[in-house]
C-alpha cells in the first residue's frame, strides 16, 4: 500500500529577482513504513520536495497524495529539521507538547503517550530540564519525540543529523532508525551523506541538478543487517555507494 | 535559582571569595558616596565654595525637611511619580502593541515605515507648544509628552525583535499548521522577552526625561516644577533638593524594573 504518492510534481519559485524552476517533474511513491532517502546535487530541490509533502508549499503542477488525500490538508506528516528548533524558554516536556498544544490535542491520553516515549527513549530524567542542559544528540532525540507525539504516518528528515559531530551522528542515526522502525513510520530522509542514506533506507531516489527530475530509483536490500552502523560496512552497501556516486558526477 | 550545596573545600573557598568581593564593592561604593557628600559639606563649611550657587548637603536636607513640614513634599513627589509611571506603562504597552500590529501586517509595516522613521528622528520637545494647544495644560499634556518620547523607539525596538525571529522556528510551527496568532503567542512574544526587558530598562530612564520635560513646559506641581521654580527665584537649595529626590526616585524605579526582570526571567528561565 502506498502511503504517499507524488505524480509529475513541479514547482517554480517566484520572487522579485525572477522565477526559479526548482522541480521539473518528480514522481515516486512511498509504501507503508518504508524508509526512503532523497539524494542529489546541492540546490537541486530536495528541501523543496519535503516542503511540498508537508504542505508548507503547494505544487505548481502535479499532485501529492497522502493516503489518497491532498497533502495540503493532511496532518499526518511530521517534519524534522536540520536544527532541533527546541524553544529555550520551554522545558523539554513543554517543548514536546508544542505541536499537541498548537493542534489542540493535548489530552491526558497524549500526555501519557509522551511520558512513555520519554521513558522509552531515555529522556525521562531530563523532562524538566531546558534544552541548553542537553547534549546535541539528546536534543535531536527530544525533537524526534516532539514530532512522534503527534503520531505522524510519515516522517520527513531534512539533514536532521548534520548539525551533530560524526561520533554522535552515527549513534543518533542508529537510535532514530530504531525508533522509526519500531513505531512503523514511513520516512523520507534528505541527506548529503550518501553512505548514511544507503545505511538507513529501503529505497533511494536520485535527483538530477535543478530543475530536478528523478534520475533513478534504487532498491536497497540490507534488511538482514540490523543497524545502520553495521550496514555501512557491508559489501552490498559499498557497491551501491559506488554506483550512485557515479550517477551523481 | 537552584540551591547550590558546597561540595568541596575549593568550592566553599570560591564561594566565600565571591562573597567577599561583592561586599568589598558595596563598601567602596558607599565610601565614594559618603566622601563626596562629606567633601562637599566640608568645602561649604570652610567657605571654599559659595553655597548660594553650589548649595550643600546640610542645606539640601534642611530644604527637604522644610518642604516636608509644609506638607507639600508628598504632593510634588506623587505628582511626578504618577506622571512618570503612567507615561512609562502607556508608552511601553502601546509601543509593544503597535509593534505586534506591524509584525502582523507586512503591508501596513511597509506603508508606515517612512512615517515612523521621521517621527523617531523628530525632537519631541519641538511638539511642546502643539501639545499644549491641543490637549491643554496639566497632567494630560505632561503624560503625552512623556509617551511621545518613548513610544516610537519602543515600537521600533520591539518590531525589530519580532521580525528577527528565527525562520526555522516559524517553519516548525507552520509545519504543525499553526495560525498566525499561535505563532505570535507561542514563539514571537516569548522569543522577544530579552528585548522587552531591554526596552523596560531604557524606558525607565526615558520616562524621567519625558516627565521632567513635560513639567518644564507647564506644571503647577511636581519635581520638575520645583526645579524650574527654584531656578527662577535663584534658590539653588530647592533645585538641588529636587534633583536629589529625583535621583532617589529614579533609583527606586530602576530597581523595581530589575525586580520585574527577575520575575520574567524566572518564568522563562533564561
Ligand atoms: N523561497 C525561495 N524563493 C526562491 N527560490 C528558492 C526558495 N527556496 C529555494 N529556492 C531555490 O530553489 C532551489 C532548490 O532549493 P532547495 O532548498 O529545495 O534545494 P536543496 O536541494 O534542499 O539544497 P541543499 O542541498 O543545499 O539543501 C535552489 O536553487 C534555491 O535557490
Ligand atoms: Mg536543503
Amino acid at each position: 500500500m502506498n502511503i504517499l504518492e507524488l505524480k509529475n510534481v513541479g514547482l517554480t519559485y517566484f520572487s522579485k529577482n525572477g522565477e526559479t524552476k526548482a522541480l521539473d517533474d518528480i514522481s515516486f511513491d512511498v509504501k507503508n513504513s518504508e524508509f526512503v532517502s532523497i539524494v542529489g546535487p546541492s540546490g537541486c530541490g530536495k528541501t523543496t520536495i519535503l516542503s511540498l509533502i508537508s504542505g508548507l508549499l503547494s505544487p505548481t503542477k502535479g499532485s501529492i497524495l497522502v493516503e489518497g488525500q491532498d497533502a495540503k490538508i493532511s496532518n499526518k506528516i511530521g517534519y524534522m529539521f536540520q536544527k532541533d528548533e527546541l524553544f529555550e524558554w520551554r522545558t523539554i516536556l513543554k517543548n514536546i507538547y508544542l505541536g499537541l498544544e498548537v493542534q489542540g490535542k493535548l489530552s491526558e491520553e497524549a500526555k501519557l503517550r509522551v511520558d512513555k516515549l520519554l521513558q522509552k527513549y531515555g529522556l525521562w530524567e531530563f523532562r524538566n530540564s531546558h534544552p541548553s542542559e542537553l547534549s546535541g544528540g539528546m536534543r535531536q532525540r527530544a525533537a524526534l519525540i516532539r514530532t512522534l507525539a503527534l503520531q505522524p504516518k510519515i516522517m520527513l528528515l531534512d539533514e536532521a543529523f548534520s548539525a551533530l559531530d560524526y561520533q554522535t551522528r552515527l549513534n543518533v542515526v542508529d537510535d532514530v532508525y530504531k525508533i522509526l522502525r519500531e513505531e512503523k513510520i514511513a520516512s523520507i530522509l534528505v541527506t548529503h551523506d550518501l553512505a548514511e542514506a544507503i545505511s538507513m533506507s529501503d529505497k533511494i531516489v536520485v535527483l538530477t541538478k535543478r530543475p530536478a527530475i528523478v534520475k533513478s530509483i534504487h532498491q536497497v536490500n540490507l534488511l538482514d543487517i540490523p543497524t545502520p552502523f553495521e550496514r555501512r560496512e557491508s559489501v552490498e552497501s559499498k557497491k551501491l555507494f559506488n554506483k550512485i556516486w557515479e550517477e551523481l558526477q | 535559582m537552584k540551591n547550590v550545596i558546597p561540595q568541596s573545600k575549593e568550592y566553599a573557598k570560591y564561594l566565600s571569595k565571591a562573597k567577599r568581593t561583592k561586599i568589598f564593592i558595596i563598601i567602596i561604593q558607599i565610601g565614594i558616596l559618603l566622601s563626596l557628600i562629606g567633601l562637599w559639606e566640608l568645602l561649604a563649611v570652610t567657605g571654599a565654595i559659595d553655597t548660594f550657587i553650589m548649595s550643600c548637603p546640610s542645606r539640601i536636607v534642611t530644604t527637604i525637611a522644610t518642604i516636608a513640614a509644609s506638607g507639600e513634599l508628598w504632593l510634588h513627589i506623587s505628582t511626578t511619580l504618577y506622571e512618570a509611571i503612567i507615561g512609562f506603562v502607556i508608552a511601553t504597552a502601546l509601543g509593544t502593541l503597535l509593534a505586534m500590529l506591524l509584525w502582523w501586517n507586512e503591508t501596513l509595516r511597509r506603508i508606515l515605515d517612512p512615517f515612523i522613521v521621521v517621527l523617531n528622528s523628530l525632537p519631541k520637545i519641538a511638539l511642546g507648544p502643539i501639545i499644549i494647544i491641543w490637549v491643554g495644560i496639566g497632567t494630560a499634556s505632561i503624560v503625552l509628552m512623556d509617551v511621545l518620547i518613548m513610544v516610537i523607539i519602543t515600537t521600533l525596538t520591539m518590531l525589530a525583535a519580532f521580525v528577527n525571529c528565527d525562520n526555522g522556528k516559524i517553519l516548525l510551527l507552520r509545519s504543525y499548521n499553526a495560525n498566525k496568532f499561535q505563532i505570535l503567542t507561542k514563539l514571537i512574544i516569548p522569543n522577544s522577552i530579552c528585548d522587552f526587558i531591554g526596552v523596560l530598562k531604557v524606558n525607565v530612564g526615558l520616562t524621567w526625561v519625558g516627565t521632567i520635560m513635560g513639567e518644564y513646559l507647564n506644571s503647577r506641581a511636581g519635581l520638575g516644577y520645583l526645579i524650574v521654580y527654584g531656578g527662577q527665584i535663584f534658590n539653588l537649595d530647592l533645585v538641588m533638593a529636587s534633583t536629589v529626590i529625583l535621583c532617589l526616585l529614579a533609583a527606586v524605579m530602576y530597581f523595581a524594573v530589575a525586580w520585574i526582570e527577575k520575575i520574567i526571567k524566572k518564568r522563562y528561565n533564561n
